[in-house]
């Protein structure tokens, strides 16, 4: 059977379970916990079936799927592989919290595919390595680049597993009223059955299969909101009525910067924000490491588009998510009387008629000059996640689609963390261990040791998130400016200027990182920023000083070698081999 | 190495590779950029609702993007034919 009859028949098997689910919640078979229950075992179970039914024992399946995953397919993958809990759950709250300038992320997190696509992706492919520090290695002669490549490889993927897994942990306590710590050790296993036996071939598959997940997931909700309202369950084209209408009342309310509206004098960070959520994309490689995956370097170009195809579907939708959230608060909630707020209203937030025991107090309801009615400072938000969280309910729709948004979102977040581990424990064991540390192991060995630091990792990040500490969430932002100003540079660089030698290339990664780095240091602790640039994009400085010192510190040495030349030569022209690395398949 | 390819062949395939890599760069960044730039005077326009800075920073631009990376997948591998520098079928 082909892989596109499996996944038609297991959507629909999936849309029909739901259907089932529904119907069980009509009739009052089932309470709402149970629902929650049944998705969450239901869901990991298919993961783990999908992980253990893609085993496998040799190393080129291990590391790269056997480079036999379609373009159509690596697609869906890298869009499960790249939208993580932050893009399911929190980037809706994040538009409705800022209105125009949340949209730089919406833009960003899109726009550097196409980066990705003329830059990157072909000619990784034709390289055909297993991970990107393999690239750099053979690129600029040796073990040098490679710890460089695989220590920030480690750094960056890291920090951004432990949010996936706090993530976990959040969405099981929300939905189960599970223990934190109990949530993110059962999502762990989950991640781990699902990567360790099969490594790339198996996150690849699952991946495919959250996609599918969470994407019904997200979009549903918001497409029966904007069939109640309007009759056509299109949000994505129906949501310019609602901005209409939130301008309108935001101008009756004598609000001074409109939500459409840009903040006066944002335009600098706003595309400083945007060019570094765009260049890091193109620079995380736990996304560049798929497209290593594909049969040939056509399909890596033709997969770019469809990865971009299978995110924009989450991300145009984004916005009318935030749209439709906001007109109800203006509508529903604010100029109520305080005795007449609907009802979604007592389950996510806490209000002044008390916190109802089952709260999840996403959001405060005050009183503030004790007139009875509810103005626009009334509404206290302290998390911006019920944008997404509440919509089912403000919709009007069963309990069973809140447990579908719970399904997403733990898709969203489980798939990330599949990729990010299986990054980290490759850059272990495939480059420090088998690469630096010893040359000779044997496949078993080499396998055998990928799949315990696979495990030590995985146990390493749930340790690690279980301290519940505060500045990871933003570190992750700051994952794409050091990203984008470490890697991208010497990549692209290393395939378009064949000049590029070694000096240059470890120049220019550590003083792009470091330049980086430093500014978020300056700007988070001190709030000290250069051309006042935030330090979240970092990366509209650090991108361009990291290609410019590989440029001037090439210059300064000899050319790299004709061998290395003639690699440059190779990676350029789909035809043809190219220069094996040892011990890659 | 492709040693049965001549130096001229790739020459011009490297070339013509370069141009559609400048061209798309630039309208990648004018497709996102440019909606920032004119936000002021965009965001007066409303068309079915969407003030138009808003709506390409929110859809368009994405929209953009992926015409860009389908365009340069269909010419890259057209120009492959060109130049008989495509891949063996599998």
């Amino acid at each position: 059977m082909s892989w596109g009859k499996i996944f038609a028949i297991y959507t629909g098997a999936f849309v029909l379970f739901t259907i089932l689910l529904a119907l069980a919640e009509y009739a009052q078979l089932i309470p709402n916990r149970g629902i929650a229950y049944t998705y969450l075992v239901v869901t990991i179970g298919v993961y783990a079936l999908i992980g253990i039914l893609s085993r496998t024992a040799r190393p080129d399946q291990y590391y790269v799927a056997g480079r036999g995953v379609p373009a159509f397919f690596n697609g869906m993958a890298t869009g499960a592989d790249w939208m993580s809990a932050a893009s399911f759950i929190s980037m809706a709250g994040a538009l409705y919290a800022t209105g125009y300038d949340g949209l730089a992320y919406v833009s960003g997190w899109t726009g550097g595919y196409v980066l990705l696509a003329i830059f990157l992706a072909p000619f990784l492919r034709k390289f055909g390595a297993y991970t990107i520090p393999d690239f750099l290695a053979l690129r600029y002669g040796g073990n040098a680049a490679r710890v460089v490549g695989l220590l920030m490889a480690i750094g960056a993927s890291f920090t951004y597993l432990i949010a996936q897994i706090t993530g976990v942990g959040i969405i099981m306590g929300r939905f189960l009223g599970l223990d934190f710590n109990v949530g993110a050790f059962v999502g762990l296993a989950g991640i781990l059955v699902c990567s360790m036996l099969g490594g790339m071939r198996a996150v690849t598959w699952t991946q495919v299969a959250q996609y599918i997940i969470l994407i019904i997931a997200y979009i549903t909700p918001v497409a029966m909101l904007s069939w109640k309202h309007f009759a056509v369950p299109l949000p994505e084209f129906t949501y310019g009525q609602v901005l209409r209408e939130i301008t309108t009342i935001e101008q009756q309310l004598g609000v001074q910067k409109l939500w459409v509206d840009m903040a006066p004098g944002g335009m600098l960070n706003w595309f400083a924000l945007c060019f570094c959520m765009m260049v890091g994309t193109a620079g995380l490689p736990h996304i560049l490491m798929r497209y290593y995956t594909t049969p040939s370097v056509k399909q890596a170009r033709d997969s770019v588009g469809w990865s971009l195809f299978f995110i924009f579907l989450l991300y145009f939708t984004a916005p009318a998510y935030a749209a439709f959230a906001k007109w109800t608060v203006l509508t529903d909630v604010i100029g109520r009387k305080v005795t007449e707020l609907p009802q979604w209203v007592s389950r996510w937030g806490d209000s002044i008629l008390g916190t109802p025991t089952n709260s999840l107090g996403l959001f405060d309801i005050v009183d503030k000059n004790g007139d009875g009615v509810l103005q626009l400072t009334d509404f206290v938000i302290k998390s911006t996640d019920f944008v997404v969280l509440a919509t089912p309910e403000i919709a009007g729709l069963p309990f069973v689609v809140t447990g579908l948004v719970m399904a997403g979102g733990l898709a969203a977040a489980l798939s990330t963390a599949d990729g990010l581990l299986l990054t980290i424990s490759n850059a272990l064991s495939h480059d420090l261990y088998y690469k630096i540390v010893n040359p000779h192991a044997s496949i078993v060995k080499r396998l055998t040791t990928a799949r315990i630091l696979l495990v030590v990792a995985a146990v390493a990040g749930a340790y690690v998130a279980t301290f519940r500490i505060n500045i990871i969430v933003a570190v992750v932002a700051y994952a794409f400016a050091l990203a984008g100003s470490g890697f991208f540079p010497a990549l692209v660089m290393g395939i378009f200027w064949k000049r590029a030698n070694k000096q240059g290339a470890i120049a220019g990664m550590v003083v792009g990182f470091l330049t980086a780095l430093v500014l978020i240091v300056l700007g988070r602790n001190w709030g000290i920023y250069l051309f006042g640039i935030k330090e979240i994009g970092a990366g509209v400085i650090g991108v361009p000083v990291g290609f410019l010192v590989i440029w001037a510190v090439s210059l300064m040495y000899p050319p790299p070698d004709r061998q290395t030349q003639e690699l440059v030569e190779s990676v350029r022209y789909p035809r043809g081999t190219t220069l094996k690395v040892a011990g890659v398949e | 190495m492709s040693a049965e390819i001549d130096e001229k062949t790739r020459q011009a395939y490297w070339e013509e590779t370069s141009r559609i890599t400048w061209i798309i760069l630039v309208l990648w960044f004018v497709s996102w950029v440019g909606p920032l730039v004119l936000h002021r005077w965009l965001n007066q326009v409303v068309i079915l609702g969407f003030p138009v800075s808003y709506w390409f920073a929110g859809q368009g631009s994405l929209a953009i993007f992926i015409v860009l990376i389908v365009w340069y997948a269909v010419f890259m591998n057209r120009l492959d034919r060109k130049y008989g520098l495509q891949e063996d079928e599998v």
